[in-house]
């Protein structure tokens, strides 16, 4: 990346800073993690390999800041399962010693199972929406992208991937009783 | 965690436009501005957009761990047999130049340190064995274990003096370990070690999960963060990216019945079963609609062959099967 370039994004940054740290509290709902996430964002500015040519700073910085939250709200999942392991295994030996099988055992099945499905669920996306889905999520295609190979509207697109992404997620309806 | 609160369909919907607005390279900060204000306006939004992120991702691991599969899949085609014995050449030791970079000094040292500390200072030839999809082989080793592989499945099996190291590179295997003190037997699947005290188990490398289960004896299970020990009749699952090791109590018998040929369900659905019925057969079997999905089979499956596996499972459920395409569909008989 060029140092205009670089001066860009980081006038850009200053700029949008508030802007970025109310989208992150509103995102994570915890004002000092949204700090450490905006600092991460003001890091990997700094250090990281980025695109040669951003047509879109402020979006870009969102989406950075989005991505890096997901991150900070996947990574805080694990350690409560873990934390949450830790205090079945306790509670199990202060009772009956060989009662191991857990809730929290179920749970992990339970989430094969799901992720089993989910795999089912992407089998059976109609053929558009599937293709639309692919080549954004897993080809990195943009949207204009997407378009431009399927021969279809940008809006198209947007209907295909919501249909899509709604096929995907009612695997956790089919799990709702169970968690 | 938001996945534990049922969140009424008009705000999913809401939350699912939002991921897809958002998802567009062209939205800017005033979308952003949109968007957050969205988030603000009730915590439940941001519990329906968890849902939306969490699902997605989660299907971003499923296709990646598939990928690799699929590889794996390509590369056993061409075998003909079933076991392929594979006698790695012994490592040679890297021909350094001197006056080379100190760099790449520095790399030669690495990797050679990584070789001498996996080989316990005496390298140790090491052998690969694999099968095809559908194949199922039993190895004897030097030592006297034995070791049965189920479909597609790959092993790396390295014997010397002071261990006995054998890494499963992918699907499952059975162990039947004989015992010596003087080495340890362990196993390596994923980023997971399994050391053994003399015992039989199965390990299970599946695209999403590795599952231990013990038939005999006691196994330690150790990954980055914890030690799990496993007594017989135990079986402990960790999550594909996931450091949690969750123990439950399995039936001995059916641990590996595929050895002869069968599997074994209770009560567990057609959208778990067939992708595990899909492990032993070249031609797919998809699922064509939710009905079929959900519909839940107990009881004993021959694996030994597609078309009477088939015949028995419409003989036993209210499912028809098609031959199209190259897969197999399975749909509701009405």
């Amino acid at each position: 990346m060029t140092n205009s370039q670089h001066d860009i994004l980081t006038a850009v940054y200053l700029e949008q800073r508030p802007a970025l740290l109310r989208f992150l509290c509103a995102r994570l709902r915890n004002p000092e993690r949204a700090e450490d996430v905006l600092q991460d964002v003001y890091l990997k500015l700094t250090r990281s390999n980025l695109p040669a040519s951003i047509d879109n700073p402020s979006g870009f910085l969102f989406r950075m800041a989005a991505n890096l939250a997901l991150d900070h709200i996947r990574k805080n999942k694990r350690a409560r399962l873990r934390d949450q392991a830790w205090s079945d295994l306790n509670n199990e030996k202060s009772g009956n010693q060989y009662q191991m099988d857990t809730p929290h055992a179920d749970d992990a099945l339970i989430a094969k199972q799901r992720l089993l499905a989910l795999k089912t669920r992407l089998q059976t996306l109609s053929p558009k929406a599937r293709e639309a889905f692919e080549r954004h999520k897993f080809d990195g295609q943009s949207y204009q992208q997407v378009a431009d190979t399927m021969g279809i509207t940008i809006g198209t697109v947007g209907k295909h991937l919501g249909k899509a992404i709604k096929h995907i997620m009612a695997v956790d309806i089919e799990y709702k009783n169970n968690e | 965690m938001s996945k534990n609160i049922a969140i009424s369909e008009p705000i999913l919907a809401q939350a699912r436009t939002w991921y897809v607005r958002m998802g567009d390279e062209q939205a800017g900060g005033d979308d952003w501005a949109l968007f957050t204000a969205w988030l603000e306006e009730n915590p439940v939004n941001v519990d329906a957009y968890d849902q939306v992120e969490m699902a997605l991702a989660d299907v971003a691991s499923v296709v990646e761990a598939q990928e690799n599969i699929t590889q794996n899949n390509e590369n056993n085609e061409n075998n003909e047999n079933n076991v392929v014995q594979l006698i790695a050449k012994p490592k040679k030791p890297p021909k350094i130049i001197w006056g080379r970079l100190a760099s790449i000094a520095a790399l030669f040292i690495a990797t050679l340190t990584v070789f001498y500390i996996n080989n316990q200072f005496q390298p140790a030839s090491v052998q690969t064995y694999a099968t095809n999809v559908g194949g199922h082989e039993e190895i004897v080793l030097k030592d006297g274990t034995r070791i049965n592989l189920n479909t597609n499945t790959q092993i790396s099996v390295a014997i010397n003096d002071r261990t006995r190291i054998v890494t499963l590179k992918g699907g499952e295997a059975f162990f039947d370990i004989a015992k010596d003190e003087k080495r340890p037997f362990i196993v390596n699947a994923m980023d997971t070690k399994i050391t053994d005290i003399g015992t039989s188990f199965s390990v299970y490398a599946t695209d999403v999960a590795l599952m231990v289960s013990v038939a005999d004896g006691i196994v330690d299970i150790h990954n980055n963060s914890q030690t799990t020990r496993l007594l017989k009749g135990q079986e402990a699952v960790q999550m594909l990216g996931f450091d949690d090791i969750a123990v439950r109590a399995v039936d001995i018998e059916n641990i590996s019945t595929w050895r002869d040929g069968v599997l074994v369900f209770d009560n567990v659905a057609l959208s778990t079963i067939v992708p595990e019925l899909n492990r032993y057969f070249k031609i797919p079997i998809s699922l064509k609609d939710e009905v079929v999905a959900n519909l839940t089979f107990s009881g004993v499956i021959n694996i030994s062959d597609q078309n009477t596996m088939l015949g028995s499972m419409e003989a036993l459920l209210p499912i028809k099967s098609d031959f199209a395409n190259g897969q197999i569909l399975l749909y509701h008989k009405n």
